[in-house]
């Protein structure tokens, strides 16, 4: 089955069997998600996307049902201007880089924070908290996102990136 | 240019790439056949048609030795005999991975039990018993007066490694065998593969992937599946990519042993241990894989912390039809202090003793002897750290109202109100564990172009740490960090890794290190360029450690930190908030404060799932847990992590800290969770189930 959508901001066509799921697919035909083994029950986080701007769990989505759509990854977003603002405060807070999750958690953040600018200390907390990881960067993620969210607050509104 | 020598290779930094790196369309994917059943004899495999170009390797098919080989552990590869539920007894490889899955799912061993179903835990395994004794351990009808005797029994769980990258494989196998694996082990995986297919080690090659500092210490494991994929390899004559999927990996990784100890003490009035005896049994599962290790390492546990008069401790691993287990989280000392911490809890409580006060009274001074007859030479940390902790938390004021709460427990009960408890618990990390046998050598070569080129054994894959080490030999010499090199060098006549792999690395590496930098340093204006300086590592002079007769030094180093935990029980949801977690560390001058914290939080994060959320149990052989019910600690489990750094003036040099966090705070938890209950010892396993807790609340009341 052949299917177009819009790839990291590339138009592009797959081919692939319908009962493969998003991940696989772009796992497998677009080399994304490199090194990444998923639950494949939508509990991990470590196959999170962009599916029109909603934050989705890739594994749980049939590779048919992105036809047409947009979807971004974390290799995507690793190239924006975003991701480098963001992580560079991250590091300035003091972020020892995990190897398993760190991607996937500033992806997964920056999309709530984008989503939900008036988020609070806490629910920010809690979205850390949901993708499981035994590294120790969640203290300085949520510093993270405290600073980048007071940041946002001291730019004027219509001038935000 | 990098030098050629005898038995040196540099294969983590100057690999051949198109080896190590086979484009996907070339590989082909290798699957494990697992035995369904937990013992028995197979007959036969009932599958598919095989494709042609299928390869099946079955028992009697390996090209070289039929065994894997862990530290003395020899364990059959794809025996005939079933030893647990899970075990690999074929593999399987072909060009496609979902048609291969495919296969795999539609075999079928044919299995044939042999005798009854073994029984669980039911027989030591051979040869891993310890007995040590010191002194004449007091019966009850010698009781001296004002004598009593405190009693406990301590059980903790398995714990999964937790890490979500699961273990993959490359090998490509020509005339050489070239492997790219997550492990920590990288020279058992070079001795593994080569003893498998009949090579040379030195024609053997390990690349470890980008994750490969983050195994959550399953040491041997990636060893054995490199074995597989080398096999297939070789059988195919292709390329082959072994990945587990996370389900197969949380199924049949190693898991943290279980661990249940009882122990009795002789004490007096005031405190003072004057007997201790203790029977500790650990779990090994199918195969008594670093057993000795996990055993000697969760004695020690129990007999470090505080003076011991006289001492009798007994020590079992017991196989059972169940995978084998392995260092996760610590290689035994959190089993060991856990069950001594709760333990100090029952006695304190039973002579109503504040537990701050007592740990730093018989906490091991200077002048006593430690449990191996050695006489410390400086003056135990744990007593700063304890009266820190009280400090920092305000423990004692905090355990008193507690306790004065808790007589209305029944009316806080009735409605519905939280109940608080607080718990303390000393803990130590020891760094090189059985230090010993060759030395270890560290040379650094400094050229005329001011590139450095440190050529390290013993070298963690671990990115963040080899940063570590280049940014310290720059701060040396003056150098750009670009222009230090670290160079592997696995020669295989040092210790080969193995559990103390990561301590050593702290503890042996950076000191040559920063002793060879420091001579070039010196030299580098006075002698021509370029200079080449050789540091060496010999075992320090005190007795060598003996496992037999727990004598000597077990460790290069000790890192003791002291834990607070402060929660409240929600009786309505029979729930446990941490309220508060505390850890105040003595580990040394801190060469990257972040990093010892990241550290200090994911050993606390593991140990708060040990003690809460991960339930890990066997069902006939296998886990009975699935991965979407095994949960790590959440931000609902997870209050801000208080840590303070005690500094030192004895202390000059860092230490290992990484596990300190996992083996101090289960113990301060569960002594939370016991005030807030207020019941001496009803709840003495861990983790704490709701169902635990519900039970605990029910015959609550105003019992103590």
């Amino acid at each position: 089955m052949k299917v177009h959508l819009i790839l990291n901001g590339d138009d592009v066509t797959v081919t692939a069997e319908p009962r493969e799921s998003l991940f696989e697919v772009l796992q497998s035909e677009a080399g994304l998600f490199a090194d990444k083994v998923c639950c494949d029950q939508g509990d991990c986080g470590r196959c999170h996307l962009l599916l029109d701007g909603r934050e989705v769990p890739g594994c749980l989505i049939p590779f048919f049902q992105v036809r047409e759509r947009e979807v971004v990854t974390p290799e995507g977003f690793r190239n924006t201007e975003e991701y480098r603002l963001f992580r560079t405060l991250l590091d300035d807070e003091g972020l020892v880089p995990c190897p398993e999750c760190t991607e996937v958690q500033v992806f997964h953040l920056f999309s709530f924070l984008e989503q939900f600018p008036q988020a609070d200390a806490e629910e920010c907390r809690l979205v850390i908290g949901e993708i499981p990881c035994r590294c120790g960067s969640r203290p300085v993620l949520e510093r993270g996102a405290r600073r980048w969210l007071e940041a946002r607050k001291e730019v004027p509104r219509g001038r935000r990136r | 240019m990098a030098r050629k020598r005898k038995g040196t290779r540099d294969p983590l930094f100057d690999p051949d790439p198109r080896l190590f790196s086979p484009p996907l369309a070339e590989c082909w994917f290798g699957v494990c056949l697992r035995a369904p059943v937990s013992h028995g004899r197979v007959v036969g495999l009932v599958h598919p048609p095989l494709p042609g170009n299928f390869v099946l390797v079955g028992p009697g098919q390996i090209p070289g030795n039929e065994s894997f080989q862990v530290l003395k552990v020899k364990l059959p590869l794809l025996p005939e005999h079933v030893h647990y539920v899970g075990e690999p007894l074929a593999l399987l490889a072909g060009p496609d991975e979902h048609t291969v899955r495919a296969f795999a799912a539609q075999s079928r061993f044919v299995i044939v039990p042999s005798g009854p179903e073994p029984g669980p835990h039911e027989q030591a395994a051979h040869g891993h018993t310890r007995t040590v004794q010191r002194g004449a351990v007091l019966e009850t009808r010698d009781l001296p007066a004002d004598c009593l005797v405190v009693e406990s029994t301590t059980s903790s769980g398995a714990q999964d490694h937790g890490r979500f990258d699961a273990l993959e494989v490359l090998a490509n196998v020509t005339e050489v065998a070239m492997i790219r694996v997550k492990s920590q082990w990288p020279a058992h995986v070079v001795q593994s593969v080569a003893r498998a297919l009949d090579l040379d080690p030195a024609q053997v090659q390990v690349m470890a992937t980008t994750t490969a500092g983050l195994t959550g210490s399953q040491v041997w494991f990636p060893s054995l599946y490199s074995v597989y994929a080398a096999v297939l390899s070789k059988a195919c004559a292709h390329p082959v990519l072994m990945r587990l999927t996370r389900q197969e990996d949380f199924h049949h990784s190693p898991k943290r042993p279980e661990c249940r100890t009882k122990l009795r003490s002789v004490v007096t009035r005031d405190g003072r241990i004057l007997s201790l005896q203790a029977d500790v049994v650990v779990q090994v599962g199918a195969w008594p894989v670093m057993a000795e290790e996990l055993l000697d390492r969760t004695l020690v546990g129990l007999l470090t912390p505080y003076y011991l008069e006289h001492f009798e401790v007994t020590g079992t691993a017991q196989v059972s039809a169940t995978p084998p287990r392995g260092p996760v989280g610590s290689n035994g000392e959190a089993m060991g202090l856990f069950a001594l911490e709760n333990h100090v809890q029952d006695l304190c409580r039973e002579l109503d003793l504040d537990p701050i006060k007592w740990r730093m009274a018989n906490a091991v001074a200077k002048d006593q002897p430690w449990f191996t007859g050695l006489v410390p030479k400086a003056e135990n940390p744990l007593r700063p750290l304890m009266a820190e902790a009280a400090r920092v938390t305000d423990f004692s004021r905090k355990q008193a109202a507690f306790e004065l709460l808790a007589q209305d427990r029944s009316r806080l009960l009735e409605e519905a109100l939280p109940l608080r408890g607080i718990g303390v618990a000393s803990g130590f990390q020891g760094n090189g564990f059985l230090a010993g046998g060759s030395p270890v050598h560290l040379e650094g070569r400094l050229e005329e172009t001011g590139q450095l080129s440190l050529y390290i054994p013993l070298v963690t894959p671990n990115a963040r740490q080899i940063e570590l080490w280049k940014q310290s030999a720059a701060a040396i010499l003056q150098l750009s960090v670009d222009n230090v090199r670290i160079c592997p060098v696995f020669s295989g006549d040092h210790p080969t890794g193995g559990p103390s792999f990561a301590s050593r690395a702290f503890e042996i590496i950076p000191r040559l290190l920063l002793q060879t930098c420091e001579a070039l340093a010196q030299k580098r204006f006075r002698q021509p360029l370029p200079l080449t300086v050789r540091s060496v590592y010999r075992r320090n002079k005190g007795p060598a450690w003996d496992a037999e007769q727990f004598t000597g030094q077990p460790f290069l180093s000790l890192t003791w930190c002291a834990a607070v935990a402060e929660v409240q029980i929600i009786p309505h949801r029979a729930e446990v908030e941490i309220v508060r977690l505390s850890l105040v560390v003595d580990a040394g001058p801190r060469i990257d404060e972040s990093a010892a914290r990241n550290a200090l939080i994911e050993g606390v994060q593991m140990a708060v799932g040990w003690t809460l959320t991960e339930a890990l149990g066997w069902d006939q052989g296998g886990v009975d847990t699935g991965l979407g019910r095994y949960r790590l600690p959440g931000p609902r489990e997870l209050p801000p992590i208080e840590i303070r750094f005690l500094e030192n003036a004895n202390q000059t040099r860092p230490h290992g800290l990484g596990n300190l966090g996992a083996h101090a705070v289960a113990p301060a938890l569960l002594g939370a969770i016991r005030q807030a209950l207020g019941q001496a010892s009803s709840l003495s396993s861990i983790p704490v189930s709701r169902k635990m807790l519900d039970e605990a609340l029910r015959l609550g009341g105003n019992a103590r």
